[in-house]
């Protein structure tokens, strides 16, 4: 089994408070496993070129912020809460999707290139 | 989180542990923020109101067997799920707060693509991503019929009656041999599979005696793990068509223009009949065109038309055969439009082998479809009210008018449509929410409630729904007093005695849990 969070906590992260359960990650590099890859095959379908994710981002962030691919700002603790609590229409994603290691690949591959 | 319902805390974690054995501990995923996970995306209702206990993800079928017994000795209700996409319908939650979800994601195999007799076989963990890319992947020759988001089931999509828009669109109709494990840890095949020798299971749906397929399917009677799925040979070439229709009053000419075609399968694949918010939410939003409270008014959603230069309704359907043949019924389509609806501009892509394969009326697998969930702005949910009625332009304009009004009164712009099948038409009416919304969320659910009740009286009965709705939908087959409801449950009693498989799914209450019914 696996630790416990409240409810009442992940709902709120469900609700866009995201910093309420930013967790801070290791921030040793997944080896094991290749990002890119992971993001390819999971992410991709939105956050690819005319995704509905790459273009939600644009209308709210600006163009130059809707690619995560080219994002520098980005943080692994709030792509680690965005993914499991979902942000805007973006649904979570939960464990048995992506597991942790490929998470945290996927986190790598964005915040490391 | 809830524990299941007459099981003590002690016995659950001992439960628990007993599955950790079977799984592994990383695939037993009881903490809060895992149960969460599994609750309705859409979060129509209240979340605690759909909330398991957590959830159990095995690796394999082989699996299954021990889960069952495990849960039937501490009696652990499971609610198995393919890829828990079921979104609109309650995705991967439970009916019954503290039943343990039944992860199946991780049985993902592609068994078997068979190209010269057109089928599939697969798990319930396969996406229509990962099947497209196995048959790119290795020049298999066949086409999938998809729905709008890739990501789900192929086989739960299929086992949920969901549909595609190609000859193969009626998804449960391409079913053919199940592998099925029941409460007891039985595993039985259906069809022609029965016979352990059989050359034909993925090829004669009916098999020798009573056909079962279908009491698995939108079914709690047993765990599906395995099916054999049709698929359509590519063909020679094909051509999309889109017609716009000017006029709202103009929808029971569309249907009656289209009934005839359908019957002679001169249009061979599900069509469909869009409203102009339906059209607008798949590339805009709403604040695009109306930024008032309360439901677009018809000279907003007039405006709207006009920036767009679409039609009131949009026809999409597609044709797809040897040329010669495909220009033969795009002529009798022409014709029937440019005869039985006035004003009908229709657009034509032809396709044949040989052009890029983009121009085709091969379905790709892609997310495109949530972009309507933005057109309330906020995070967006939709439940869709989905009810069945005869291909016939009046009950279609009554239906229309009902569920329009309805939509209009809650505050609701009318997103919707029909799905045009060869003897049937189902009507999609989808209430777009903002999840953070309770006014919104409330009202959705009164709107969809009202549409159940009107929508029965009128003879409009639903062929899918949403959790929070199953009771109501099932209480409405009250044929010679619920007969088919009655034997369903007694079937269920019979062969799932402690009620562990998917209590309340689809109206079906275990005696065990018989109780909770309405609740």
């Amino acid at each position: 089994m696996h630790r416990r969070f409240s409810i009442a906590a992940r709902l709120k992260c469900a609700a866009g408070i995201i910093a309420a359960c930013a967790m801070a990650l290791a921030s040793t590099h997944a080896a094991a496993l290749d990002g890119q890859q992971v993001f390819e095959t999971t992410c991709v379908y939105c956050h690819g070129p005319n995704g509905n994710g790459t273009k939600m981002l644009a209308k709210r962030l600006g163009e130059d912020k809707s690619l995560l691919v080219q994002r520098t700002d980005l943080q692994p603790a709030y792509i680690k809460a965005v993914v499991r609590n979902g942000i805007g229409s973006m649904p979570w994603y939960r464990y048995s999707e992506l597991p942790d290691a490929q998470l945290e690949a996927v986190i790598d591959y964005l915040t490391h290139r | 989180m809830p524990l299941p319902p007459g099981v003590a805390e002690a016995q659950f974690a001992q439960a628990l542990k007993e599955f950790e054995g079977v799984v592994g501990a990383e695939w037993v995923r009881a903490s809060d923020i895992d149960a969460v996970s599994y609750t309705d995306a859409f979060q129509l209702v209240p979340a605690e109101e759909l909330l398991p206990a957590g959830a159990i993800v095995p690796a394999s079928a082989e699996q299954l067997p021990e889960i069952l017994r495990i849960a039937n000795h501490y009696k652990i209700p499971l609610w198995p799920v393919s890829r828990g996409k079921n979104l609109a319908y309650g995705g991967s939650a439970p009916r019954m707060p503290g039943t343990m979800v039944l992860d199946l994601i991780r049985l993902n195999r592609i068994i078997e693509v068979n190209e010269d007799l057109g089928y599939a076989v697969v798990e319930p963990g396969v996406s229509f991503f990962d099947l497209y890319d196995h048959l790119e992947q290795h020049g298999i020759d066949l086409w999938m019929s998809l729905p709008a988001p890739g990501w789900g089931s192929v086989m739960g999509n299929a086992l949920e009656r969901g549909v595609g828009y190609t000859p193969y669109g009626d998804h449960a109709s391409q079913l053919c041999g199940m592998q099925v494990m029941l409460a007891d840890g039985t595993q039985l095949r259906t069809g022609m599979g029965a016979m352990s020798t059989s050359l034909s299971t993925y090829l004669f749906r009916h098999g020798f005696g009573p056909s079962w397929d279908g009491m698995f399917m939108q079914s709690n009677l047993g765990i599906v793990t395995q099916v054999g799925i049709w698929l359509m040979p590519a063909p020679e070439a094909s051509a999309r068509i889109s017609i716009k229709v000017p006029e709202e009053s103009q929808l029971a000419e569309v249907v009656d223009t289209m009934r005839p075609l359908r019957l002679r399968n001169t249009i061979d694949s599900l069509a469909t009949v869009a409203s102009p918010v339906r059209q607008a939410a798949t590339t805009s939003q709403r604040s695009e065109y109306f930024t008032g409270k309360g439901a677009m008014p018809r000279d907003a959603v007039l405006d709207m038309i006009k920036t767009r230069k679409s039609g009131w309704w949009s026809v999409s359907l597609s044709v797809v055969e040897a040329e010669p043949v495909v220009e033969a019924r795009v002529a009798a389509i022409e014709k029937a439009f440019n005869e039985g609806v006035k004003g009908a501009e229709i657009n034509i892509r032809r396709w044949r082998r040989g052009d890029p394969i983009e121009q085709s009326g091969r379905p790709r697998p892609g997310l495109g479809a949530f972009q309507m969930l933005n057109w309330r702005g906020g995070p967006g949910g939709h439940v869709d009210f989905s009810p069945v009625l005869p291909p016939v332009g009046r009950d279609a304009r009554t239906l229309y008018e009902l569920a329009s009004s309805t939509f209009f009164r809650h505050g609701f712009d009318y997103f919707g449509g029909f799905i045009f099948g060869q003897r049937y038409l189902i009507n999609t009416s989808v209430l777009i929410y903002n999840k953070d919304d309770n006014e919104m969320t409330t009202a959705a659910r009164a709107c969809f409630n009202e549409l159940v009740v009107e929508g029965g009286k009128r003879g409009f009965g639903g062929y899918r729904t949403h959790l929070a709705f199953m009771d109501q939908m099932a209480n409405q087959n009250d044929y010679n007093d619920h007969a088919l409801l009655r034997v369903t449950e007694a079937v269920k009693d019979l062969l799932d005695p402690n009620g562990i498989i998917a209590p309340g799914k689809q109206g079906v209450w275990p005696a065990a849990y018989r109780d909770r019914r309405g609740t």
